[in-house]
């Protein structure tokens, strides 16, 4: 299962993410992100609690890196051991920034 | 020989499947986005490629050539597949096609039974006509019927509580027959998001080299090496196998329309510079000109 929690403020968006991002669950992930990227500057993505990110939802924080590169700027934050290790060997890590 | 002198995006779904513009708006997406050269690719289905041949011989102004992919799966694992250039009409496109069709309107039949069975949901009638009036039904389409009639909050719940059962996945197109329905209509098959396996899985190094050569020995031409979801590493890692392995390249975005944030032609072949030989060797096979 996947929690899913955003907020906006003054253009700055937070999506919170704890659980599975995996065949299932990544739709919600990214129509999430999706709905709250419209005019966003800036964005922060909590995975305190995310244990697993399938490459459907890789696909989705490309695609959302890719919008925030013309937008204004992406990070992750509370991002597992685990999920960083799925960063590094796919070259993830190179193009999010990770805190 | 036609001249490619715009975008090239080779995987997209239309309404036919599980993307939300229909053939007739994604030709004008497609339009729109500057693409030169494109293949519409719904999941085991071809008709939107009926449709769009339709309208391009009013108005041949990209380049279209007629595409599908297919959902497998065998003893080691799920595979998309990706068929090229073959002729939509064609027998053998169709049996496999007509194959795939009858596993998913039988898997639905036994979703819909066991879900009544076990959990006591019901639906209208007329909402099970419009289910199997569906090109493509699936998993998705009865969790959100699920959702809408109150049985779960949302359609993850949905498919993962009450229809992600193992005992309901017990038939499967295989990729070898994909893989030869493709050859025998005179098409071109390709390793979709090879390292992404059906889309969700991440099959990398030794375990990646072991499946694409199944699937060469199998029939594969090509595999996806410029697609949406891959960084520089992994597109790297697949233009060398391509290489290595003397296959076709290809490059998708996998758009769904409204579905997904991937733009049409969002994957990472305009950005690349010169297309490597694999690229060219598959354009050229269509009479394209890179």
């Amino acid at each position: 299962m996947l929690d899913i929690r955003k907020s906006v403020e003054n253009g700055s968006a937070t999506v919170c993410a704890s659980g599975r991002i995996d065949t299932v669950t990544a739709p919600d992930f990214e129509k999430a992100i999706k709905e709250i990227l419209p005019g966003v500057k800036s964005l922060t993505i909590d995975f305190d609690g995310l244990e697993y990110v399938s490459s459907a939802g890789l696909r989705v924080l490309l695609s959302a890196q890719k919008v925030m590169n013309v937008q204004g700027n992406m990070k992750l934050v509370n991002v597992c051991e685990a999920v960083r290790e799925i960063f590094d060997v796919t070259g993830f890590c190179d193009i999010l920034t990770i805190e | 020989m036609p001249k490619r002198n715009g975008l090239i995006d080779l995987h997209m779904h239309t309404s036919v499947s599980d993307g939300t513009d229909s053939p007739e708006e994604l030709l004008q997406a497609v339009r729109s986005a500057g693409i030169s050269v494109f293949s519409v690719t719904d999941h085991d289905a071809v008709k939107a490629g009926t449709v769009i041949r339709g309208l391009l011989q009013r108005n041949a102004d990209v380049t279209f050539i007629p595409g599908v992919e297919f959902s497998c799966q065998d003893e080691d694992g799920k595979y998309h597949i990706l068929g090229y250039g073959f002729d939509p009409e064609g027998e053998a496109i169709r049996r496999v096609v007509d194959e795939g069709h009858a596993i998913r309107m039988n898997k639905l039949g036994i979703r819909l039974d066991f879900i009544r069975r076990e959990f006591g949901f019901v639906f209208p009638d007329e909402e099970i006509d419009a289910l199997r009036r569906l090109d493509n039904p699936g998993k998705p389409h009865i969790g959100n019927l699920m959702v809408k009639y109150g049985y779960a909050g949302n359609r993850s719940e949905a498919i993962e509580k009450y229809l992600n059962d193992p005992r309901l996945e017990n038939e499967h197109v295989l990729p070898r027959t994909a893989i030869e329905g493709i050859l025998d209509g005179g098409g071109v098959p390709v390793l979709a998001h090879p390292f992404f396996g059906s889309g969700d899985e991440l099959i990398l190094g030794e375990d990646m080299e072991k499946r694409l050569k199944k699937l060469m020995g199998d029939g594969v031409q090509g595999i996806e090496a410029f697609y949406s979801g891959f960084t520089d590493k992994l597109r790297a890692a697949a233009l060398r196998l391509a290489a290595e392995n003397g296959l076709y390249v290809t490059a998708g975005s996998d758009y769904h329309g409204k579905n997904k944030i991937v733009r049409l032609a969002q994957n990472g072949l305009a950005e690349y510079g010169e297309y490597p030989q694999g690229m060219r060797r598959f354009l050229g096979r269509f009479g394209i000109e890179s």
